[in-house]
């Protein structure tokens, strides 16, 4: 075995260990993690047999067995970008879902008034005055 | 005994292309309190409705708000001023006329300011919804006419164009960026639109319910015309006048921000 393959063995064994952690823990989907251990076991697969990868090349058509996992890294790489923009845009719409609640519900002026009944500057313009200022309760021990 | 005055009905005041001579919602619109005498010159609407609300999504717009709020509120109680996060003293400066204010704590866009505004105007028992420009580029005078068919019960939704009336001073690169939206709607739409991206909308109950405006920036213009579509709810375009100023002008897209839109449409259009 190279220099190479030890190192990157060691580093798709840590990566994989980090997913199954992350999936017993419920950081990353169970779905999820099994994509992402398929790419590690087929990454290592690929650094320590790399004639391997030639064959496979060979049997869809492509040349090298190099251009094979390049184009597998690009196809991966984009299907991560999408799925990294989808969930982006989930995010940015709860986001959007958030702020349109709270000025709903506290709404800086009502119908007449003709001052604004709360800070404006603050972080805590949006909330209420007694929920913005009050003390944090203190636990009372008989 | 005091003498029969009539009542000004607020489509008198600017009579559109689409308004009929007999109007069936003549008895609902009686007005309860009229504002300004019948014989105001500018006659705007001169009823006060409590289930109309105006929204105006606001973003650093702390020099022309007040302005445009204080044309509005004589004729119009219900004013929705959403304050789309600005960085200056916009919410201040609409709390200070008496418009309702809202605020978003961080800024989403005109798209999300306007749903804000929307879904607040249906909580509070809105009947008719109206979407009004911050900048001062809309004539509350156009009011009258864009409200009077939906208030008839003929259509759910008017749209303003400014190519059926007559906008002052428009630049050519404007009209020209602005006939391309056109085109851009025609295409993903099908709606044979004059105007496509005009601020000035009114919208029954019925139609704002239908609403749901999801692109949070400027795409959501493109966006709302294809609800207008699928929500099936007939819809008509009303003549609106534009002044442009050097102010709204300067507010206002920039050409360059036009392929961004149409990208921003287009993906949020696959994403849906």
């Amino acid at each position: 075995m190279s220099v190479f393959q030890i190192l990157a063995v060691l580093a798709l064994t840590m990566l994989a260990t980090a997913t199954l952690r992350g999936a017993a823990r419920g950081v990353i989907r169970k779905r999820m993690a099994v994509v992402w251990m398929l790419i590690w076991i087929g990454a290592a697969g690929a650094a320590i047999w790399p004639r391997g990868t030639a064959v496979v090349a060979r049997a869809v058509g492509i040349g090298r067995g190099v251009d094979l996992v390049m184009y597998c890294s690009v196809f991966v790489m984009f299907i991560g970008f999408f799925y990294i923009y989808t969930r982006f845009r989930h995010l940015d719409h709860a986001l959007t879902v958030l702020v349109r609640q709270l000025a709903i519900e506290h709404p800086v002026s009502r119908r007449g008034e003709t001052s604004a009944a709360l800070p404006l500057d603050e972080p805590s313009a949006a909330l209420p005055r007694g929920e913005a200022s009050a003390p944090p309760p203190t636990a009372s021990r008989p | 005994m005091r003498p029969f005055v009539a009542p000004a009905f607020f489509w008198q005041a600017a009579p559109s292309v689409d308004t009929p001579a007999e109007n069936p919602g003549a008895a609902e619109l009686a007005p309860a309190a009229p504002l300004a005498p019948a014989s105001s010159p500018s006659s705007l609407a001169l009823s006060v409705r409590s289930d109309l609300f105006i929204v105006i999504a606001a973003y650093n717009e702390a020099r022309a708000i007040a302005n445009v709020v204080s044309e509005l509120l004589p004729h119009y109680p219900n004013v929705v001023v959403v304050d789309d996060g600005s960085a200056d003293d916009t919410a201040r400066c609409a709390a200070g006329t008496g418009a309702i204010v809202l605020k978003h704590m961080l800024n989403r866009g005109q798209g999300a300011a306007l749903q804000t505004g929307i879904s607040y105007a249906l909580k509070h028992g809105a009947e008719y919804v109206v979407t009004f420009d911050a900048d001062g580029q809309h004539s509350p005078e156009d009011l009258p006419a864009l409200l009077a068919p939906i208030v008839a019960g003929e259509v759910d939704i008017c749209l303003g164009s400014r190519f059926l009336g007559h906008s002052t001073s428009m630049p050519t690169t404007r009209r020209v960026m602005l006939k391309g939206a056109v085109i851009f709607t025609r295409i993903t739409s099908g709606l044979r639109l004059t105007d496509a991206h005009n601020g000035l909308r009114a919208f029954s109950r019925r139609a704002a319910l239908a609403i749901d405006i999801r692109l949070d920036r400027m795409a959501h213009a493109s966006e709302l015309i294809d609800q207008v579509r699928s929500s099936g709810l007939p819809y008509r375009e009303i003549p609106v006048h534009i002044r442009y100023t050097d102010y709204s002008l300067a507010k206002g897209q920039r050409s360059t921000a036009a392929l961004r839109v149409a990208l921003d449409y287009l993906i949020g259009r696959l994403l849906r």
